[in-house]
């Protein structure tokens, strides 16, 4: 490039580079800002290269924000969900906070902008709610992305409008997004073919089906009684809304939910299962349909016990309080301890705050030596507080065999800490006494000294490699 | 019946979806912060929606597209009080006709992937500091407290990533404008 006036080997490129760059470090002093100023109010080529700078740095932020990203997945334990980590408004605050914080903003930002036109009537004051049904646009595609017809494929560029029924392919090492009107969004990653909206009887319907490949979904909440639907080959997905992740493997369909809750059908026998956010299933002809840790390998994984707080407590819950989720998708729902009189001991007036289960059924939670317990929890304030959870099994023989697992206090914040703990190493006093035909009776969570407001959004045995 | 709203829905969200690198990138341009830029996005899309029907159509959209962009970036950045020097209310002006309001879809994927694969080549501080500057969006003074080097080391650092990057999405997805190769 040659800014004019200048021969293009006198190094006017290298300064104006040197220039935008610095510019964009915040490095320019005032004088040389000037420089820069002059040349863009007068070089149209000069403008071209700045712009093209610009552009190189947005690209940059999203690729480097995705490594980060990929890297961070890799790195965390496998129970942890987003949740756990800084809301992105702690980003904007502190600057220093990990770098998935920032994963996909964009797109959210302007998702969460489409919805909330959408949701407060701002759009035209429509006065029905946006749904996928209503139609959906490439956002992204990667060269070589194609609709394919009937007649053969042809090219798909960002922007393009996805007619129902027609199929997208993404080429291997290719990928692709989708965003539909009400603000749901879908990746398709390499090699994937998809019909993103189907077409039955001539109409739009919410439905997804996934031929091959994978994908990973945001979905907006869906209208009463229209759940958008994702078909495979073996399986059917109802989603209400949610982030999951789907992919379609030689031996049937992987599902792994991140948000929310999905429902698994294998098409072939009818058996379902609900998935709640951090757990997956796999449905195939030769695969036990259940929900598993995400984390585990496939087929070598069950989930023994499972508790969460999105449908409120469960029936017959003792001591706790429910709380409701701030801002969704940042918090979860989660029971909180309450204050529980104690005796005194030692002429000491004892006062405690529990988190105490409802007493489950017999059997239901068999205990195993090779199963892992995740506790997922937070603790808002730290104070002095000291929180113990007591896991108490009966035995085979009906005896209660009470067993505990301190853990010290965690920093206090708003962040969820999920603990994956070996439950033969939570139960190893009683190892002896633990065997065929013990079972979880009830769990307890008990914090003492102080109100720390400790919470528990989820927690659940599993079988299997879910350790961190 | 076709529900006319979900069509200016999807209308909507096609431009929104066509103009989302050029919005981000020339919203960058002006606030030079990621998080701002990203704001001016959200900002943007709102306006877009909200006022889809009384938007000009043709050539004017683009237009309007940019200035709305411009006004709303030069407004973050009165609100978070921004002490950065800024172009000149001109340059800004003679800048938005260089940001291209419709890039080709296989081109943007193309030099993103080029560009992934380049940042994986990149080694050493240079990682680190690119890293912490746009996957973190650290500012320069606190990566050089992290790396524990002068910031006038950092700036260095970082001038000479970007110029390997670019060089090296040069090679594999074609030239800066003007035709000749990022120097700095």
């Amino acid at each position: 490039m040659t800014i004019p006036g200048t021969a293009s080997n006198d190094g006017s490129q290298e300064r104006l580079d040197a220039l935008v760059l610095d510019y964009q470090s915040g490095a320019l002093t005032a004088e040389r800002l000037a420089e820069l100023d002059g040349l863009l109010r007068t070089d149209a080529q000069a403008r071209a290269r700045f712009a093209h700078w610009c552009e190189h740095a947005v690209v940059l932020r999203e690729v480097a924000t995705m490594a980060a990203e990929a890297r961070d997945t890799a790195r965390r334990p496998s129970r942890q969900l987003p949740a756990a980590r800084s809301s992105r408004r702690g980003a904007r605050g502190g600057r220093a906070t990990s770098a998935v914080i920032t994963f996909r903003r964009v797109w959210i930002a302007a998702a969460a902008a489409l919805i909330l036109a959408l949701g407060t009537g701002a759009f035209y004051a429509m006065s029905t709610r946006a749904s996928i049904a209503d139609g959906c646009v490439l956002a992204r595609a990667s060269s070589g992305v194609v609709f394919s017809d009937p007649a053969g494929d042809r090219p798909a560029s960002s922007g393009d409008r996805i007619a129902p029924g027609q199929a997208l392919s993404v080429p291997t090492g290719g990928s692709a997004e989708v965003a539909y009107a009400d603000g749901s969004r879908v990746e398709l990653a390499s090699g994937t073919r998809a019909v993103l909206l189907s077409l039955r009887d001539g109409l739009a319907v919410p439905c997804i089906e996934l031929g091959s490949g994978a994908l990973t979904a945001t979905i907006s909440h869906q209208p009463t009684g229209r759940p958008l639907e994702v078909r495979t080959q073996l399986a059917k997905l109802t989603v209400i809304g949610t982030v999951f992740s789907l992919e379609q493997r030689s031996y049937g369909s992987c599902l792994s939910v991140r948000e929310g809750k999905v429902r698994i059908e294998r098409l072939s026998d009818g058996a379902a299962v609900d998935v709640p956010a951090g757990m997956a299933a796999d449905a195939g002809p030769e695969i036990n349909l259940v929900a598993r840790s995400s984390g585990g390998a496939t087929g070598q994984v069950a989930t023994l016990f499972h508790q969460d707080f999105a449908h409120g407590l469960p029936p017959g819950w003792d001591k706790g309080t429910l709380v409701e989720p701030g801002m969704i998708g940042f918090d979860r729902p989660a029971v909180r301890a309450v204050h529980v009189a104690v005796p005194p001991k030692n002429g000491v007036k004892g006062e405690r705050l529990n988190i105490h289960s409802q007493v489950l059924d017999d059997a239901a939670v068999p205990f195993r030596d090779d199963a892992w317990l995740h506790l997922t929890y937070r603790m808002k304030h730290k104070g002095n507080a000291s929180v113990e959870l007591f896991m108490s099994f009966f035995d085979a023989n009906n005896t209660d065999v009470a067993e505990q697992v301190y853990f010290r206090a965690r920093p206090a914040g708003q962040d969820w800490i999920t603990l994956d703990l070996p439950l033969a190493d939570v139960c190893k006093k009683s190892a002896k006494s633990l065997g065929a035909g013990s079972h979880l009776r009830w769990w307890l969570l008990d914090s003492y000294h102080s109100d720390c407001e400790v919470e528990v959004a989820e927690i659940s045995i599993t079988t299997g490699t879910t350790g961190p | 019946m076709a529900d006319p709203h979900a069509e200016l829905r999807i209308q909507a969200v096609a431009f929104l979806a066509r103009h989302q690198r050029m919005v981000q990138a020339y919203a960058y341009s002006i606030v030079n912060d990621f998080h701002l830029a990203e704001d001016v996005y959200q900002e943007v899309s709102m306006i877009v929606a909200s006022k889809w029907e009384e938007i000009p159509e043709g050539d004017a959209r683009e237009y309007w597209l940019k200035e709305v962009i411009r006004r709303k970036a030069l407004e973050l950045r009165r609100r978070h009080r921004q002490r950065e020097s800024l172009l000149s209310a001109e340059a800004l002006e003679q800048v938005a006709t260089a940001f291209p309001a419709d890039a080709e879809s296989g081109a943007i994927g193309d030099l993103r992937e080029a560009m992934a694969r380049c940042l994986g080549r990149l080694g050493g501080d240079a990682r680190t500091v690119v890293e912490a500057r746009y996957a973190e969006d650290l500012d320069c003074a606190t990566i050089a407290e992290r790396v524990k080097r002068p910031i006038a080391s950092v700036y260095t650092i970082l001038k000479r990533a970007r110029v390997a990057l670019a060089e090296c999405v040069e090679r594999a997805h074609g030239p800066l404008p003007g035709g000749g190769k990022a120097r700095a």
